[in-house]
């Protein structure tokens, strides 16, 4: 078995997995973040909430390959621009991971109680110091785990990637697979390097989760 | 000194509080009594701005309350919460430190005055311990020294000792009666009769809205019906 | 302090991830290039070999078509069938190479200019190990489970046999598995797959099944819109003088693509 001899492309797999799924990962957090906090009860205003519960109902209710065609094809074909496969298949994926991480920040946000929004009013706290400071590291702590989750649904999604012609980890063992045709071993050797992925990510929760950054449980 | 004039406060079409005046003394602790549904809390929170007035104008210190900036009204008015509300995922140190850091006070020097003040509510002890493992009676002495970390001149409980027990609530009166000998002005809302009297300075007593008496002296109070009968009945 | 500096190394890596991205030319289309689409992972058409080149018969027959029209070659991975139809339709690419079937359906929609292949008058069903008794033509396949991978010429004759219980898989590869394995009965392939399979796997029985006028498929064929009329004749021509000098039989030869 000369798996060995395609070392090199497997790399170029992973790493070309590896950073759309991070690129997409950090983009579609911060981006969840922002529309989760505008779209909280106490800071929502009627058209704002409306937006972004759209957003939400668009990014979640299509499928992602369905995302990923379209912003590789529809929108630059409508814009006129010529955009490149990597960063298409990275928009989309930011366009569908942040519909669930808004809906995430959001909710975890509604569960912090309203007094702490009261107790940092009297006490002179500017709108982004008690977001900051009070709200969002308490609504972090409850949200932790879904938001890891997501992440961790974000990394097999990047496998759609290879529709478009992205060579990641998964396409780069269809590859040699055709050419080799021993699926059992390349499909074993792929699944443990996502495996991997996957226990780097749980190994990075437990750390945050332990070194309980945000303090007590209540 | 707090000058309360006619102010009206209205939520979803209805009154809640009705033409209401009063004054809040420096030096002094004045309380408001009164049933559930008074508006005892909701005119407290008013001073702190919680609550939106319609009508009439709240002076603070002979300044307007609406024009004070956030921080001006915070270093101004202190307000106590009924369940506290402590920054649960802070200690209690940082929960004293933080509006502090906030106002660009250096950590040294915040820590400072965190630590005196605890000091003197006898919460030293507990600086780098979390609220949910403190007692009703600490964690509300953990809000009032919070509150008084900024130096308002002003503080306002509400419904302070509505879940202390006995032996807390005679150390809060104590606590309260020295804030006020050193020259805060504090207002009170409460239910507990006994705790009124122990503090008993001045007193208005609310009903649906409205103050209908006021007394600042202990021999009016046995007198005066209306308040009786609450203090019974 | 140490939250800001793990902030601003993660600002630095994602910008940075960004630029090199951004940084990757893309193909500039100008008349001295001939963009390709084509999907590695489909040996030995095309495939990505262990240095990371592009190699296959089509990707051979591909550089000397542009070597014909005078023109740069640049290939573009557009990896599914879907993407190659769709990128071909926005002018993203000038022509597909894949080993395309040129096939009635498409002719309406597509210009096609027909480069190796003669017609396939029948598809080989193949099987593992054994092939059960009697089987001549499809309808003895009845209430048996076929492998097919959907949107293949395959695909389109099975539509006709619905006692069929089709299996569908992704990419044909896979269906080596299935009949391995026993999840499925056989396979229903293009002729170079069942060669391909056969070689590594000796287990492999194969039968041909002969087609229907109107299923056959008349040779593969490089795909281009159907108005650009200029380019489709350069196509041709350059196809033809390819032919006649046997440039593209050699190249079967080479990648035992059988005719």
């Amino acid at each position: 078995m000369n798996l060995s001899a395609y070392f090199s492309l497997i790399c170029q797999g992973i790493v070309m997995t590896f950073a759309a799924w991070i690129c997409a990962g950090l983009f579609s957090l911060i981006i969840g973040t922002l529309l989760g906090i505008l779209s909280c009860r106490r800071l929502a205003t009627s058209w704002s909430s409306v937006i972004i519960r759209t957003y939400t109902f668009i990014a979640k209710g299509i499928p992602a390959y369905v995302q990923i065609l379209i912003a590789y094809f529809v929108i630059p074909a409508a814009l006129g621009l010529k955009i490149p496969a990597f960063l298409a298949a990275v928009g989309a994926l930011v366009f569908c991971s942040s519909g669930y991480v808004t809906e995430i920040v959001r909710s975890g946000i509604n569960t912090v109680s309203v007094g702490q929004w009261d107790a940092c009013f009297v006490l002179g706290y500017s709108m982004p110091a008690t977001l900051r400071r009070i709200i969002l590291p308490q609504a972090l702590k409850n949200i932790m785990p879904a938001l890891f989750g997501e992440f961790e649904q974000l990394l097999k999604t990047t496998s759609l990637l290879a529709t478009i012609g992205i060579t990641e980890l998964t396409r780069s063992g269809m590859n040699i697979i055709s050419r080799e045709l021993n699926p059992i071993p390349v499909y074993c050797m792929v699944a443990c390097i996502y495996l991997i992925f996957s226990g780097v990510l749980q190994l990075v929760m437990i750390y945050i989760e332990r070194k309980g950054l945000y303090g007590n449980n209540r | 000194m707090v000058i309360i004039d006619n102010i009206t406060v209205q939520l979803q079409n209805k009154i809640i509080l009705n033409n209401v005046s009063c004054k809040l003394s420096i030096g002094h602790i004045t309380s408001f009594i009164g049933l559930s549904g008074a508006g005892k809390t909701t005119l407290l929170k008013s001073i702190v701005g919680l609550t939106k007035i319609s009508d009439g104008s709240i002076m603070i210190a002979d300044q307007e309350l609406l024009q004070l900036s956030p921080l001006q009204r915070a270093q101004n008015v202190g307000y106590v919460f009924q369940n506290f509300n402590l920054f649960s995922h802070f200690t209690v140190l940082q929960n004293c430190i933080d509006p502090l850091l906030i106002v660009g006070m250096n950590y040294h020097d915040a820590s400072t005055r965190a630590r005196d003040i605890l000091d003197q509510l006898q919460m030293l002890d507990f600086v780098d311990v979390y609220p949910s493992q403190l007692s009703g009676g600490q964690q509300q002495r953990v809000a009032i020294a919070r509150s008084l970390c900024l130096q308002p001149k002003i503080l306002l409980l509400d419904e302070p000792t509505a879940s202390l027990d006995p032996i807390n609530t005679d150390i809060l009166v104590q606590i309260l009666k020295k804030l006020a000998a050193n020259g805060l002005t504090i207002g009170v809302s409460s239910q507990d009769m006994s705790f009124v009297s122990k503090i008993f300075d001045k007193v208005y007593f609310m009903q649906a809205g409205k103050i209908v008496e006021f007394c600042d002296s202990i021999e009016e109070i046995k007198n005066n019906v209306l308040i009786s009968q609450f203090i019974v009945g | 302090m140490k939250k800001k500096l793990i902030g601003s190394m993660i600002a630095l890596l994602m910008i940075g991830i960004v630029i090199y991205f951004f940084a990757q030319k893309s193909p500039s289309q100008d008349n001295s290039t001939f963009i390709v689409g084509t999907a590695a992972g489909y040996a030995p058409f095309v495939s990505v070999n262990a240095s990371g080149e592009y190699e296959g018969f089509d990707i051979d027959v591909a550089h000397a078509l542009a070597n014909k029209l005078n023109k740069k070659l640049v290939i573009k991975d557009l990896g599914s069938m879907t993407s190659l139809f769709m990128a071909l339709d926005q002018g993203m690419i000038d022509a597909i190479i894949w080993g395309i079937s040129i096939t009635q359906d498409r002719l309406a929609k597509v210009a096609m200019i027909h480069y190796y292949g003669s017609t396939v008058t029948s598809y080989p069903l193949i099987f593992w190990k054994t092939i059960p008794t009697d089987i001549q033509s499809l309808t003895d396949m009845n209430n048996k489970i076929v492998c097919i991978e959907p949107g293949s010429s395959q695909d389109v004759v099975l539509l006709q046999y619905p006692q069929i219980r089709t299996l569908q898989v992704d990419k044909i590869d896979d269906a080596l598995l299935q009949i391995q394995y026993g999840k499925a009965d056989a396979a229903f392939v293009e002729p170079a797959i069942a060669i391909k399979f056969k070689n590594k796997y000796p287990e492999i029985q194969a039968v041909d099944i002969p087609l229907a006028l109107s299923n056959q498929v008349q040779g593969m064929g490089v795909v281009i819109k159907k108005n650009k009329e200029q380019l489709v004749h350069d196509v041709e021509q350059a196809i033809a003088v390819l032919k006649s000098a046997g440039t593209i039989e050699q190249f079967a030869q080479k990648w035992e693509i059988p005719s």
